[in-house]
């Protein structure tokens, strides 16, 4: 006779194939005998949990730059500072942006865009220093979207120049960067995303640089 | 069709696992795995940080046992639980096996595992020397097991009697044994009933909640009533075939019960079922006599068993039983027991 109950870990062991085949056959054998509804509820649960995970890991194993970059975008906001930067959407005189240039964010950070119309910016900044405004489309393409021509004066403000969402699958990061030293390079033609998170690393490292980012997607989909 | 059918599934399972699954960890030594996370550390990292920051959402994974009290809300903990998962891939000199990647709780687990260990001397778990924190999590998986088996054990004493209360008078007999347990384990959203000791709370949910002298006698005979017949269905739901008398101190006491405190049994109790009881009695202080060897586990079983040799259980006898076998049977070994002491 079995004296094996299975408790909620190795049910999910079970699902998710980590145990040896003589105590998968237990815990089948034990299902088959002994399941009763409450039973079967927690197994339903535990298979949608797998499957969710399944695509959360099919999605990051699928996009393997986002991945890096989400990792070094974090790693440097990891660092707490008191930079401070303000970004409007002028059309609608809307604050995207208040907020420390590193350290947990606190604000929304997923923006939703109207298709097909432009979105413009104005930049304000409460320390002194060089920006830099990276824009990655759909995890893929880098570009600078503006870059200051010299060092920006706290209190001064800059409009950048506009962007459009053109798809309904388009999304669109930007990282500002900060830097009260020097100004933030720039990518050569054929950089990527790798370059931006390999800036971003940097970032993380110097003491001089920080790091926002917004999300413009499509309206309707965040 | 159906053959066809069943090849697109296999399609669809290998492109899952070619292209777009993470491989399994395989060479889990020191080099193997961080051959691995050279060519997967971001992705895993990204995975990690998005799974359980909804895990955390939906109050499946605690993130204050890793984190403690600086972990709020779900993204930022998952990130740093991410963080510090990698980093123990790196840098833990031992690794005994490895979950799949979506058993966020199994990897959590040997996470906080680890993270027990080098906490130290506050837990009440034993540590080991430095460089086998592989131990902890093991002791940390029988915690584990003890809880399940106690959360069995009691699902089966309410449905077996028919009383909820029973339970309630358990965890708050139990209360003090349990304590413990809240610095180690934290509230899980698992096994929060029995790591919960709250005392005031424990006292609420039992069969007399009042202050008075007469409910504290009685809270305390519920109690350890209760107790006692965790005892009896512990012993005897052991193994397959339990003795003749275990069997039938089950069902006697483990059987339907009358509905007032402390439950006696509505069987009517003989001379044999009398010797049941004391066979039990017996059992229960064989088990919680100390040795040196004892770890945490160990100690917490028998502390909860100790509350069930309390005298207080023998009013579920007919008075005159009771007289005749409170003298009879022995105190068990170690510290005397008295009656519950009630703090509150």
């Amino acid at each position: 006779m079995s004296t094996l109950v299975p408790d909620v870990d190795l049910l999910r062991a079970y699902f998710y194939g980590e145990l040896p085949p003589e105590e998968e056959a237990e815990v089948r054998r034990w299902l088959v005998l002994h399941a009763d509804p409450g039973i079967l509820a927690v197994c339903d649960e535990l298979v949608s949990e797998r499957e969710q995970r399944r695509e959360f890991l099919a999605s990051s194993v699928a996009n393997p730059l986002r991945a890096r970059l989400e990792r070094a975008f974090w790693q440097a906001r990891s660092r707490l500072g008191t930079r401070m930067a303000s970004l409007v959407d002028v059309d609608r005189e809307r604050q995207l942006a208040l907020a420390p240039l590193s350290g947990p964010p606190v604000e929304e950070t997923l923006i939703p865009a109207r298709l097909e119309h432009p979105i413009y910016l104005r930049l304000k900044l409460s320390d002194s220093g060089h920006v830099c405004v990276y824009a990655i489309e759909s995890w893929r393409k880098l570009s600078v979207l503006w870059r200051s021509p010299g060092v920006v004066q706290a209190g001064e403000a800059d409009e950048l120049p506009g962007f459009v969402l053109e798809r309904p699958e388009d999304v669109l990061d930007l990282y500002l960067v900060l830097d009260t030293a020097e100004p933030p390079p720039s990518p050569d033609a054929e950089d990527g995303p790798e370059w931006l998170a390999k800036l971003l690393q940097r970032t993380a490292a110097s003491p001089t640089a920080w790091v926002l980012r917004r999300t413009f997607v499509p309206a309707g989909t965040a | 069709m159906s053959r066809e059918k069943a090849r697109d599934d296999l399609q669809a399972e290998r492109w899952l696992q070619e292209s777009h699954m993470l491989p399994p960890l395989e060479d889990l030594s020191l080099e193997g795995r961080s051959a691995f996370l050279e060519q997967h550390e971001d992705i895993l990292w990204d995975f990690w940080s998005k799974a359980f920051s909804v895990a955390i959402a939906s109050e499946s994974i605690d993130p204050r046992r890793a984190l403690g009290a600086r972990a709020n809300e779900p993204e930022p903990s998952a990130r740093e639980i991410a963080d510090k998962l990698i980093m123990a891939l790196h840098e833990r000199s031992r690794m005994d096996r490895a979950n799949a990647w979506g058993n966020l709780e199994g990897w959590y687990a040997w996470l906080i595992g680890g993270a027990a260990a080098r906490a130290g001397r506050r837990l009440p778990v034993r540590v080991q020397a430095e460089g086998h924190s592989g131990d902890v999590p093991e002791e940390l998986l029988d915690l584990q097991r003890m809880l399940a088996r106690w959360r069995q054990v009691l699902e089966r004493l309410v449905e077996r009697t028919g009383i909820r209360a029973i339970e309630l008078d358990w965890l708050w007999a139990t209360y003090q044994v349990r304590k413990q347990l809240t610095e180690t384990l934290g509230q899980s959203t698992e096994t929060s009933r029995l790591v919960s000791a709250d005392l005031q709370t424990a006292i609420a949910g039992s069969s007399s909640p009042g202050q008075s002298q007469a409910d504290r006698i009685a809270r305390t005979r519920s109690g350890a009533a209760a107790c006692f017949r965790f005892n009896v269905e512990e012993l005897a739901s052991r193994g397959s075939s339990p003795s003749p008398l275990l069997a039938m101190a089950r069902t006697v006491f483990v059987g339907p019960a009358r509905s007032k405190p402390p439950y006696p049994p509505q069987i009517l109790i003989d001379t044999a079922a009398v010797t049941a009881f004391e066979e039990v009695w017996h059992l229960a202080r064989e088990r919680v006599r100390p040795s040196p060897e004892d770890g945490h586990v160990e100690r917490l079983w028998k502390g909860v068993f100790r509350c069930g040799l309390n005298k207080a259980a023998l009013r579920l006898l007919p008075r005159k039983m009771e007289e005749a076998l409170r003298g009879a049977l022995p105190e068990p070994d170690g510290t005397p027991i008295e009656n519950r002491r009630d703090e509150s």
